[in-house]
């Protein structure tokens, strides 16, 4: 990074406009933490510090259902993304990556439409797709599984591919000269190289979902398949209490925890330039 | 050769995976709008194009065409994402610009700060905010208090104190600004930190002054990432149906995602809610493919 | 416009009898005899068979009939969906509930988890409408579905969602539940439905924040149109029926006449949603049910509103210092809308035992009173809670002795009932015309 003394002045106007935006952007989510821990039940009032939304004994997260549940489920929902986005996108990756022949250019086209689909379209071509072509699973949990599996794949392909171009082939063919087998290149020389990527894919994938709403909604079932997404929605056309801000602040502890957990795995592997631009997936 | 079947057979699940789930669901979106409703109002698909019945379809074209409500959902939304857009670019490239060039050390708190809106719930964030604009929240006496209320009211921008939540379509855009900025930074700065600091060295070598090398050297090679990213955020935007819905429950601010929510989700017309979604993707679809086609070209610049 | 029914394109038929180009064919399910290209629903445009001499009566989805107060309805019980037999005892539960949000007390319902130890779980939803699209897709069983009414009866039974009632788990309904409302004519036998709770279609508003007579005003509705001073702070309900039949009760209230809030005529359901975007000018309107919620918070300062919200905004969402007095209600002495919602089990309903029990536990005369007086204010049909005694209780503030229903209420009122699937859709197209803004 150049250390060049920038002779026009202007960083201190641009240094005022980062701080600007970076408080625009980040204080109303402090203060809505900063609620969380209210005492009343105002969202806009404090009233003195108190743990209550968390673990009190009414109306917390603890204590009540409905956000335990969503919680429980958002959680359940995530880590099953996980298990079947990470390694069906891994195995895409590869195969795209290596792809010989035509059709690699078109189904690199399809894989990467989903990330730049809206979500309304994505959400009403999947609810259509459950009522109509595959009733036999409908709406509800496996649903929505499913749906959120569909836009997260792309992002483990990108990821992934990412690391494959810099690992390069030298690996593999070094391993080939050697005398192993493909099946064996790929499980004991590409995997463990690629194991930062993998890594990194499945913390952005579970953070995606953790957060994920329209498809959420659309493909819902009945009251055990709300999310705190959907929670956090319908909240604004009812009476919340703090102990909504508790949940969303949950949710939000364990996406920071999953991805600095990441960051720091991909780190030990991969040293840190990667891992910079592990968290800035659509660059 | 055996091992180009194998690298294909890998990709194989993930193929099938995406025809099914996305290819498919796309179609069923296609043959429910060409299909028909029967007798309860639940929506018949015609899968084969042979049996489309354009009926629906040509019913809501002609309501854009005849400039009734959804080409003013449309006209609106346009210009909700245009101006969104455009408040997103001013505040965005110099903070990208700051975090890219001018860092120096802080460069990774910069980043990490930056990174941070990604990945808190965008509800969450929205609801914040919308919390601190309610009558008697933090946000609207602080900008009562600096003058900004009075400002807005002036311009006409607001109808009466406290009054940000009721329905204004300037809410609705600062809103969307709020929400899609972070996703806007992030390839700005990537394109900014890519040029190449020695290019701007020699313009200035060359006798260029420092606004005229940035117009004439960084401004143009950021070019590519400033559409790339402003494509990327005006995709999403367009489909956003809960960031009016939150911010404004008045039927001024309803954009063409919340018509087509209502109809398909909340409603009994799902033959026109995926005529009217078919309509929204064709009108995106240049800009999907302009986003794809520009990526590659960096990624292969990349690759080379 | 054209006739649905005329030709829009060239058919296979045309085709097949050599008549030039065109590829749009008959319908796969050879079902659009006659309507191809068209926007009128498969099966609906045959004639019904009907002799010459009568004028048919619009029929409802899936070609059934519409209950109306002359012309009353038993729903058949079918083999394949029948009532669960007696003495089932309690499933394990969770019972899936689908309502309106902030439709039942949440106290009662944990009185009801400890009481019979299962727990509950509540989805909600925002409008009937969302409701039933919801509910249409098989996949999706809720054990109990409240505060659908009269106006979605038919389609609940046409696409076969609920499961009729075992009143043998109901012993409440007989015993406390309005004698007018035990056979009601939506649903003659109370086969599948028992109500719920009652409420009226009225005005809600600040008193303290509006300074006009709503209540003398010949034409309270009126105000609407002249909420220009309390521009941003109206709002209509979320709901086709209701909102819509707001611009018709206006107009017949000018003229003295009952307006029919069931109307299928296009052009004056087009002329209600017209009158409806002008409030989008004149005031801003918005478009919600939370009602009991901003208007105690002042966000709303005038509200289209069911009778029952303004009641359940005094009992619990006052904000601390705020007497209940500054709410008002005013609702049409007759000729408005007054109506019941219902409970109903869910035809593939894992807990229909359980429900019976929920719906039974909710109408005793204690726990309905609780019900309404801690939580929601809407009043239900029971025996021993009359509005006299409510108001001799002091419980009710004078400004909203309007918002507690009485039996004789019904009579002279109207109902929002099932429309016929072409009635449907344009109220479908004057909504979605007005929500366009």
């Amino acid at each position: 990074m150049s250390r060049l003394r920038n002779p026009w002045g202007r960083p201190r106007f641009l240094v005022l406009v980062t701080i600007v935006y970076i408080l625009w952007s980040l204080i109303p989510v402090a203060i809505a933490v900063l609620f969380a821990f209210n005492n009343g039940r105002s969202r806009t009032t404090w009233q003195g510090f108190s743990t209550r939304w968390f673990t009190g004994a009414s109306g917390s997260v603890l204590h009540d259902p409905a956000l335990q549940g969503a919680l429980k489920h958002t959680l359940l929902l995530g880590v099953v993304c996980v298990l079947v986005a990470t390694p069906l996108g891994v195995a895409l990756a590869l195969g795209l990556q290596r792809w010989r022949g035509p059709g690699g250019g078109t189904v690199n086209t399809v894989m990467l439409l989903p990330l730049v689909t809206p979500e309304i379209v994505m959400g009403v071509a999947l609810l259509l797709l459950f009522l109509q072509v595959l009733p036999g699973i409908g709406l509800g949990s496996t649903a929505q599984a499913i749906g959120q599996v569909t836009f997260t794949l792309s992002y483990v392909v990108v990821i992934v591919r990412g690391r494959l171009v810099s690992i390069g082939k030298d690996y593999e063919e070094a391993a080939a000269d050697l005398g192993a087998p493909p099946h064996d290149q790929l499980l004991r020389v590409l995997l463990p190289l690629l194991a930062p990527a993998i890594i990194a894919s499945a913390a952005v994938v579970f953070a995606i979902s953790l957060d994920d709403f329209v498809v959420t909604q659309y493909l819902s079932g009945d009251a055990s398949t709300t999310t705190v997404s959907m929670l956090l929605y319908a909240s604004a056309r009812a009476a919340p209490t703090p102990a909504l801000n508790a949940l969303a602040t949950i949710a939000l502890l364990i996406t920071l925890a999953t991805l600095a957990l990441a960051y720091l795995v991909y780190r030990r592997f991969a040293g840190s330039d990667d891992a910079v631009a592990m968290v800035g997936v659509e660059v | 050769m055996s091992s180009r079947w194998t690298w294909r057979l890998l990709a194989l699940p993930g193929i099938a995976w995406l025809g099914v789930f996305f290819l498919l669901a796309f179609y069923a979106v296609v043959a429910v709008a060409f299909g028909n409703q029967n007798t309860l109002s639940e929506p018949v698909p015609f899968w084969n194009p042979l049996d489309w019945n354009v009926g629906y379809m040509l019913d809501t074209l002609q309501n854009i065409w005849n400039g009734d409500q959804f080409l003013t959902v449309f006209v609106r939304t346009f210009v909700f994402v245009a101006f969104a857009l455009a408040f997103a670019l001013v505040i965005g490239y110099p903070v990208a610009y700051f975090a890219a060039r001018h860092a120096g050390r802080y460069r990774g708190l910069v980043l990490l700060l930056l990174i941070l809106p990604f990945w808190i719930n965008y509800l969450m964030r929205m609801l914040a905010w919308i919390n601190l604009l309610s009558p008697d929240g933090l946000g609207t006496r602080f900008l009562s208090s600096i003058g900004i209320e009075r400002l807005f009211i002036s311009l006409n921008l607001l109808s009466a104190k406290g009054g940000w939540l009721e329905g204004q379509p300037f809410t609705v855009i600062l809103a969307l600004t709020y929400g899609y900025l972070p996703f806007l930074i992030l390839p700005l700065f990537a394109s900014l930190d890519r040029i190449d600091q020695r290019q701007i060295e020699a313009a200035r070598d060359l006798g260029a002054s420092p606004s005229g090398a940035f117009l004439r050297v960084t401004l143009p090679l950021s070019r590519p990432g400033i559409l790339a990213g402003m494509v990327l955020i005006a995709l999403p935007m367009f489909g956003d149906y809960y960031t009016p819905d939150l911010v404004s429950s008045s039927t001024k601010t309803s954009m063409i995602g919340n018509q087509i929510d209502q109809l398909t989700r909340q409603g009994s017309e799902k033959v026109v809610g995926a005529a009217l979604t078919l309509i929204l993707a064709a009108v995106l679809l240049g800009l999907m493919f302009y986003y794809l086609r520009a990526t590659r070209s960096a990624d292969d610049l990349q690759e080379a | 416009m054209a006739h649905p029914q005329d030709d829009r394109g060239l058919s296979r038929r045309g085709l097949l009898k050599g008549a030039a180009g065109g590829a749009l064919g008959v319908g796969a399910l050879g079902l659009l005899a006659g309507c191809e290209n068209t926007t009128t629903p498969i099966g609906a445009c045959e004639g019904g068979g009907l002799s010459p001499l009568v004028v048919p009566k619009p029929s409802g989805p899936g070609g059934l009939p519409l209950p109306r107060p002359d012309n009353s309805v038993t729903w058949a019980i079918t083999a394949g969906n029948e009532p669960i037999a007696d003495d089932v005892p309690d499933e394990k539960g969770p019972l899936g509930i689908y309502n309106y949000a902030d439709y039942v007390d949440p106290s009662l319902v944990k009185k009801f988890e400890k009481l019979t130890g299962r727990k509950v779980q509540i989805a909600t939803y925002n409008s009937s409408d969302e409701a039933i699209a919801k509910l249409s897709s098989d996949a999706v069983a809720f054990d109990l579905v409240m505060g659908l009414s009269g106006s979605n009866i038919v389609n609940l039974i046409a696409k076969q969602l609920i499961q009729p009632l075992n009143h043998s788990y109901l012993p409440n309904f007989v015993k406390n539940v309005w004698p007018e409302l035990q056979d009601p004519f939506y649903d003659r036998g109370s086969r599948y439905t028992v109500p719920y709770v009652v409420w009226s279609d009225g005005i809600g508003w600040r008193n303290d924040k509006i300074d006009r007579n709503i209540a003398g005003m010949k034409v309270p509705w009126d105000i609407f149109w002249e909420s220009q001073p309390y521009r941003g702070k109206v709002a209509i309900l979320d709901d086709k029926r209701d909102a819509l039949s707001m611009p018709m009760q206006r107009d017949a209230l000018r003229t003295g006449a009952r307006p029919d809030v069931n109307t299928e005529d296009p052009e004056t359901v087009a002329q209600a949603g017209k009158d409806l975007g002008q409030l989008t000018n004149i005031a801003n309107v918005k478009v919600a049910i939370t009602d009991y919620q901003t208007l105690p918070e002042g966000k709303t300062w005038l509200h289209q509103s069911w009778s029952g919200d303004l009641l359940g905004a005094a009992f619990y969402y006052m904000p601390k210092g705020l007497p209940p007095s500054v709410l008002s209600f005013w609702g049409p002495e007759k000729n408005g809308v007054v109506q019941n919602d219902f409970f109903c089990v869910g035809r593939s309903a894992k807990n229909p035992a359980l429900a019976h029990r929920f719906i039974d536990f909710m109408m005793e005369e204690k726990v309905a009173y609780d019900n309404m007086v801690n939580f929601v204010g809407y009043t239900p049909p029971q025996n021993t809670i009359t509005a006299e005694s409510l108001i001799k209780s002091g419980l009710i503030p004078r400004s909203l002795a309007a918002a507690v229903i009485r039996p004789e209420q019904f009579p002279v009122n109207q109902e929002l009932l099932q429309l016929s699937v072409a009635g449907e859709q344009a109220w479908d197209q004057a909504w979605s015309k007005f929500k366009a803004g």
